[in-house]
């Protein structure tokens, strides 16, 4: 032990406060060895991790979960009644605009659009989320099994969620698609976006062109990694 | 609307589970389930990716929760499961895991709404003290330290040494 008196007491400190992550798992590599170092010499700490195994398993359950048909089924009420979706930096549309709403899913899209558009546009947003889901980004909970919505292609994953004018015909869309080397992996789901692939490189540069494109109306990177 | 009726339900027991923690009335839990998922469906656009999908949901779920608790003047902490949890904690209730089980719980209602949050996001949740910080808008100091105390405090309310719990 060469550790000053105080030094040790601020180790032991440390190891006790990093404890429960330490049981549950989340250290990052260079605080699980620090932490297992202190542990071997330290007796105090190992009983604390005995007990924090045990709270770790014996947390009590909660009462019984509420129904999620139930919720659900108050949220489509809840959504009927609630305002149009607007960005949070964004002021909502004056009244008197009819159906018409200023939206901005991404800064590239800055125009009022019909309000059809506008929630087909937050749901594509959503779809993305659930993209996410569904590649591993959020745990499920195990207790529903859901189709992907937003999954890869058995061939190779889609890297881009891309949305286009309503009124785009085939023709174009087949243009835009080979003039960018883009691969259609799935699409068009419930909202009008189509998964895309782009070659390794070529993504950044697509995006930009795309969202330059009056054409296209929403240019999301699907992120694989979940950050 | 299917997208957003998935991302529902995989979160609707996965929040519920959390704020069934924080909060003990069965109406704040689901008026909070659904107004977190409504900011979820409002914002989906602001959602910018740079933390976790839910990190960003539970973080929404915690601040909504914390206003409907301040608004609807539930306590945030219940000072007589604090003394039950004391009264009961003697020597004979050693070898009863269930009855610890009941103590645990008692032990966990006296404990503020905050340090329940993050023992709930820990131990169940399995999440990292970076993503509670995040979650709760505090520093990961905080977060150790709310851990600590708590922990404390549940030692305290429980009876006999470590390894009866194993």
């Amino acid at each position: 032990m060469n550790d000053t008196p105080i030094s040790a007491a601020d180790r032991h400190r440390k190891a006790t406060e990093l404890l429960p992550w330490y049981v549950n798992g989340t250290l990052g590599a260079d605080e699980t060895a620090w932490i297992e170092a202190h542990l071997a010499q330290c007796p105090e700490c190992q009983k604390e991790l005995a007990f924090e195994r045990g709270m770790h398993a014996n947390l009590p359950e909660s009462a019984p979960l509420p129904d999620a048909d139930a919720g659900w089924a108050a949220m489509l009420e809840r959504m009927q009644e609630a305002p149009v979706p607007v960005p949070a930096d964004e002021p909502a549309a004056p009244s008197g605009h009819g159906n018409v709403v200023a939206l901005r899913p991404r800064t590239f899209l800055r125009r009022p659009i019909p309000l059809g558009w506008a929630m087909a546009a937050q749901a594509a947003a959503i779809v993305l989320m659930v993209g996410g889901s569904q590649l591993g980004l959020v745990r499920s909970s195990g207790e529903h099994e859901y189709h992907a919505l937003a999954s890869p292609s058995q061939t190779g994953a889609a890297n881009m969620l891309v949305m286009f004018q309503p009124d785009l015909r085939e023709a174009d869309l087949r243009r835009i698609l080979l003039s960018n080397r883009a691969e259609l992996i799935g699409g068009p789901n419930a909202s009008g976006a189509y998964q895309l692939r782009f070659a390794p490189g070529t993504l950044t540069g697509a995006m930009t062109r795309l969202r330059a494109d009056p054409r296209v109306t929403m240019a999301q990177p699907i992120d694989g990694d979940g950050r | 609307m299917v997208a957003f009726e998935t991302l529902y339900r995989i979160y609707h027991p996965r929040l519920a589970r959390f704020l069934m923690r924080i909060a003990s009335r069965q109406h704040i839990i689901e008026d909070v389930i659904n107004e977190t998922m409504m900011v979820v469906w409002q914002k989906a656009d602001a959602f910018n990716g740079q933390s976790k999908l839910s990190t960003w949901i539970f973080a929404i779920a915690y601040r909504t929760a914390m206003k409907s608790l301040r608004r609807n003047g539930e306590p945030m902490e219940d000072k007589e499961a604090n003394e039950r949890a004391s009264e009961d904690a003697s020597p004979e209730d050693e070898v009863a895991r269930e009855h610890r089980r009941a103590l645990l719980t008692s032990a966990m209602k006296a404990l503020s709404a905050d340090h329940r949050t993050v023992i709930e996001l820990t131990y169940f949740h399995e999440m990292g003290y970076r993503e509670i910080s995040e979650i709760m808008d505090c520093p990961v100091d905080t977060v150790k330290t709310r851990m600590f105390h708590a922990r404390r405090h549940l030692r305290r309310c429980l009876p006999g040494s470590a390894p009866d719990w194993l």
